[in-house]
């Protein structure tokens, strides 16, 4: 058997598989045909109620972050409906909390806590005379991890949920993240909710496929791994005992939600729900930021899934669910331009084929992105029918722009994982020993 | 390679024109929603008019009859269940409703569902059952309370919370001692019931069930002028169950007199945390400043969080409470040190002293050793952020101040 023919043969192979997961994600998006099925929800009742339980929400603020945003964001946190809630801002850089001091009338204030995590160490804390209920943390710098087990510590309630800077939200926003977990608050430890990008851009696209595979594959009420743009409700305790965040994950989020779901400890592991809820929604990243990301995601998966794998059975349908749809559909996109690359150098066939790959990509891409967009069609603050326009015809050109970027940055992100010693370090300090 | 070429050549025909139809389809798909909506729009716009608005129900709904011809019946059944829809155009279109369908349909809907769509028509039909007070609504409500479906039990219990029928509270009380659903998210609906319960839930504090007693106990919270209710939540903070005494000493907290005071003191010194708590936290409810010194030995209970509800009670008796704190800052205990100074700092008293003493040219001895022991006691962080909130005129003489006495650097307790 020629070399010639296994390249073709595994180029069809991968294509044969792309054609068949979207055609599988068409059949189930025409099949729900768009139509809003999710219940409505009461918010009356739990927003007005002492038996809602309290959140504690931590905004992580590193040193390039917008003082606008952060303004803004903290603003929208305390107009939030929701009975109780703190808001407790931690600042990393020398002076990210100086532009807040004037806006919030922040008084330095001695704080004694519990350092149930460790953390780098806090230099000042400051009330707010204007809202006592938010707190602000001036630390020494630290990782984004770091950051979020300092707000960990503080947190005075039962739920913790991390905001970034820069996303907005409706007043609802809190309510509709904490459904899920309240339903059960014994058995979830964790819930996502998507942040969707804003405007007619790609990538606002891929959050829309996001919220998609939420819909159509982590329906199910079972264990579940949260998606790359998300606000998490996590349930403090659990975090606690788990460790916290991890600094050597790629993404601590996804880390813990792993952690949390595969852990042999007593009282610590539960379960983290999907939900198909929309937190709020953010402005697209500049490229450099959103390949970055897209690399940082990519190292998180595996190292997810190596974790998964090694955490025996319990997991298997989640991991073949965050397998399929980061790993092996990934992997079988940019094989089948790789080798059609080399098929070509090689001489085996035409470089018009390369072309017909990459449009046939491109166009896989876009129909599975038209089901995506018909299920978004039932959903609150979807695109308008000029937007709708935009975005389908928009939707084979990411192909060939954002996806390019996208896959080098998977590549590189496959790289990081493989050679990295800390990102080695983080799967094996996940993975429950034998005796456990 | 022929065939590789081959198949890429009219695997990219496919996808083309898959793309091309979906794109289509999804067009259309946003047409229609577009269509169902303007429809809607126009029906509700008619229902708005001044003139129709005050024509009888039957006229009204003739109105909207050709309008709404081509709507579908969830598209009417939407708007009716929508609470931003006016009572009178909602009666309006619910008639309409009931009129082209039947009642039957909207019952049928409301009793059983098999698929997502399903579900979303009986929860929103069991909306318009309760919304306009059909008959059978109470029967389907708790039909749909006992379903193991999360989404229709909990739309059920919500619509049973808000009813004025007094068997609604009978299926929630009900729906509690089956312990189907969490507990916490019937109390919910039981609290915001529009009738009083107080006497409903008077006899539950002698349930068998633990679970049932506490959300007695906790819900009785809302009933002060209930005959001889705190002597009955004084029994219930003696349960055995200890999340029944929480939820006992919680609802003394807000009803209680003197039996409350002295039954939170009591369970003081209970042997679960989260009793301890909540007894700390119901003497600060009861606004018993008397007895801060019993809260104040808290501060160095073995549980954080007891610890933590003592702090925050200290704080909300203010700053006449500062001589007892001043025996604390000497305690044993680092954690009793430290809270005793961040409760100084808190309630006021701290600041006032600093800012007096640097205004003076003569401070007296006992406010210096005062303030030495409260720094020491809070550790450095405690002594920058007073510097920081003495603000630019007054920091250099309270620098001053606090170096003179030795006090800038003293170092975590």
């Amino acid at each position: 058997m020629s070399v010639e023919f296994l390249t073709a043969g595994s180029i069809g192979l991968a294509l044969v598989y792309l054609f068949a997961v979207a055609v599988a994600v068409v059949v189930m998006a025409v099949r729900r045909g768009g139509r809003r099925e999710d219940p409505p929800a009461d918010h009356d009742a739990m927003s007005e109620s002492r038996f809602t339980i309290p959140v504690s929400l931590i905004v992580p603020v590193g040193g390039g972050a917008d003082d606008a945003d952060v303004d803004r964001t903290i603003d929208a946190l305390l107009a939030l409906n929701y009975p109780q809630l703190e808001v407790i801002v931690i600042a990393d850089g020398p002076s990210a909390s100086e532009p807040l001091n004037a806006g919030w009338w922040l008084e330095a204030r001695e704080l004694f806590y519990r350092a149930a995590l460790p953390t780098a160490p806090v230099r000042m804390m400051y009330r707010s005379a204007r809202d006592s209920r938010l707190l602000v943390v001036h630390k020494t710098p630290g990782t984004v991890a770091d950051a979020l087990n300092c707000g960990v510590n503080l947190a005075r309630f039962r739920y913790v949920v991390v905001v970034e800077p820069g996303v907005t939200f409706d007043a609802d926003a809190l309510l509709r993240a904490v459904t899920s977990p309240l339903r059960d608050p014994a058995a979830v430890v964790g819930a996502t909710s998507h942040i969707e990008i804003t405007g007619t851009t790609l990538q606002r696209l891929r959050s829309i496929r996001s919220l998609m595979h939420s819909r159509v594959m982590w329906r199910s009420s079972g264990p579940a791994l949260g998606p790359c743009d998300a606000v998490v409700v996590w349930r403090r305790d659990a975090v606690a005992q788990s460790g916290g965040f991890s600094s050597n994950a790629a993404d601590p989020h996804l880390d813990l939600m792993v952690r949390l779901q595969t852990s042999a400890t007593p009282g610590t592991r539960g379960l983290v729900v999907r939900t198909t809820e929309i937190f709020g929604q953010r402005r697209a990243r500049s490229m450099v930021d959103h390949v970055r990301r897209t690399a940082r995601w990519q190292a998180a998966a595996l190292q997810a899934v190596a974790s998964l794998v090694a955490a025996g059975p319990n997991t298997r349908v989640m991991l073949g669910h965050f397998f399929v749809a980061e790993v092996l559909t990934p992997c079988a996109q940019a094989w089948a331009i790789l080798a059609t690359v080399a098929g070509a150098a090689a001489g085996y066939w035409p470089w018009v084929d390369v072309v017909f790959a990459v449009v046939l990509l491109a166009l896989g891409q876009a129909i599975v992105t038209c089901a995506a967009l018909l299920l978004r069609g039932s959903v609150s603050h979807a695109p308008d029918a000029r937007g709708l326009q935009r975005l389908l015809l928009l939707a084979p050109l990411e192909g060939f722009g954002i996806a390019a970027a996208a896959a080098c940055a998977r590549a590189a992100g496959f790289c990081v994982f493989v050679f990295s010693p800390r990102s080695r370090r983080a799967v094996d300090e996940r993975t429950p020993s034998p005796a456990a | 390679m022929p065939s590789l070429t081959l198949l890429l050549e009219s695997g990219v025909l496919v996808a083309a024109v898959l793309w091309a139809g979906l794109s289509i389809y999804v067009l259309a798909v946003q047409r229609r929603r577009d269509a169902a909506q303007a429809t809607l729009d126009t029906a509700m716009a008619a229902l708005r008019e001044p003139t129709v608005r005050a024509l009888p129900l039957a006229d009204r709904m003739a109105r909207v009859q050709p309008l709404l011809e081509d709507a579908s019946r969830e598209l009417v059944m939407r708007a009716v269940a929508d609470d931003r829809t006016p009572p009178d155009a909602a009666a309006a279109l619910e008639g309409y409703l009931i009129d082209r369908w039947g009642k039957d349909t909207l019952e049928q809907d409301a009793s059983s569902h098999r698929t997502t769509r399903d579900k979303w028509r009986r929860i929103t039909a069991l909306q318009i059952l309760f919304r306009f007070g059909h008959a059978r609504r109470i029967e389907l409500g708790a039909q749909a309370v006992h379903e193991p479906d999360a989404d229709v039990a909990s739309m059920a219990l919500s619509l049973l919370g808000g009813s004025d029928h007094p068997d609604a509270v009978a299926v929630l009380l009900d729906a509690l001692k089956r312990r189907q659903h969490p507990g916490s998210r019937i109390a919910v609906h039981l609290e915001r019931s529009p009738q009083r319960l107080g006497e409903r839930l008077r006899p539950l504090l002698a349930d068998a069930d633990p679970v049932v007693r506490r959300w007695a106990a906790t819900l009785l919270g809302r009933y002060p002028d209930v005959d001889g209710l705190e002597g009955d939540l004084a029994v219930a903070a003696r349960d055995p169950d200890p999340r029944v005494r929480k939820a006992a000493v919680q609802s003394l907290g807000q009803t209680g007199d003197q039996l409350a005071a002295s039954t939170a003191v009591f369970l003081l010194d209970d042997p679960v945390p989260f009793v301890r708590a909540a007894a700390v936290r119901a003497i600060g409810a009861l606004e018993r400043d008397d007895l801060a010194e019993d809260v104040a030995a808290r501060l160095g209970d073995r549980d954080w969080w007891v610890r933590f509800a003592a702090k925050e009670c200290l704080e909300s008796m203010g700053p006449d409470i500062w001589p007892m704190l001043v025996r604390l800052l000497d305690d044993p205990d680092r954690f009793v040190r430290n809270s005793a100074a961040e409760v100084f700092q808190n309630i006021g008293v701290l600041d006032s002293f600093i800012v007096m003493e640097a205004a003076t040219a003569d401070p007296t001895d006992q406010k210096v050793e005062l303030l030495r022991r409260v720094a020491a006691a809070g550790g450095l962080r405690l002594t920058d952020s007073l510097l920081e909130r003495a603000g630019t005129r007054l920091s250099a003489r309270v620098r001053h101040l606090l170096s003179a006495i030795g006090l800038e650097h003293v170092g975590a307790a």
